[in-house]
């Protein structure tokens, strides 16, 4: 897919965990796993918006487009 | 899932008693033991015509017969729970295209014997009997099975689309 999910860098910047950012928006360990490994399909808004209010980032921070 | 254990049931009942039908139809109808009927009328006299309407009788039995073995075979995956396997949508496909071949050599044989009426015995007979109903039928559940693989393959896309949205 030609999307990628930054996740992971954006958690090395802010020095957060997997496990506190799933417990802190909502969803399990496995679906933020899923999320990072660039295996999902989508994602909600709603999941877009409090990633982006717990990392304090910007939704392309989070999502690229490479050709 | 009690429906599906009954459906199993009902499909396995059905092509146990197809195997015996084509058994008969292999061993004993030709040798003039049974009655085989071509138009509904008693055939005796074995002619190249009657071994043509048999054999392609026999033809779309076997069609019959392969593409209820792909319902049995269907009916099993269905019983796992799954009933988004691809396997399930596979064997359906299958099950219907064995059905509408079935029933299209069937509507031949009826093509075959209405035009030998016509030409050799100058017989018009335009008959809408219980035969071709259940041809007509076959055809409708094979068209049905066939739509069915395609929206459960559909179904399963958007399943996944649905559980790998976060």
């Amino acid at each position: 897919m030609s999307i990628i999910v930054n996740l992971d860098i954006m958690l090395a910047k802010r020095k957060m965990k997997s496990k506190v950012l799933a417990k802190a928006i909502g969803i399990t360990e496995a679906n933020l796993s899923i999320l990072k490994s660039g295996k999902a399909k989508a994602i909600r808004f709603s999941t877009l918006e409090a990633i982006c209010k717990e990392l304090d980032c910007q939704p392309a921070d989070i999502l690229e487009y490479q050709n | 899932m009690k429906k599906a254990i009954v459906f199993k049931t009902l499909i396995d009942i059905l092509f146990i008693g197809l195997c015996f039908g084509f058994l008969s139809l292999i061993f004993v109808a030709p040798f003039g033991l049974n009655m085989f009927a071509i138009e509904n009328k008693e055939i005796y006299d074995w002619s190249v015509f009657s071994w043509t309407i048999h054999l392609l009788s026999l033809v779309s039995y076997v069609l019959l017969l392969i593409g209820i073995k792909q319902l049995k075979k269907a009916a099993k995956h269905m019983l796992k729970k799954n009933l988004f396997a691809i396997k399930i949508s596979d064997f359906l496909r299958k099950s219907g295209k064995y059905l509408i071949f079935s029933s299209v050599i069937s509507y031949l044989t009826f093509l075959i014997v209405f035009i030998k009426n016509l030409t050799i015995e100058n017989k018009l007979n335009i008959i809408f009997d219980n035969n071709l109903l259940l041809q007509m039928i076959i055809t409708a559940v094979g068209l049905f099975f066939l739509i069915q693989s395609d929206v459960l393959r559909t179904a399963k896309q958007l399943k996944e689309e649905n559980d790998l949205t976060i």
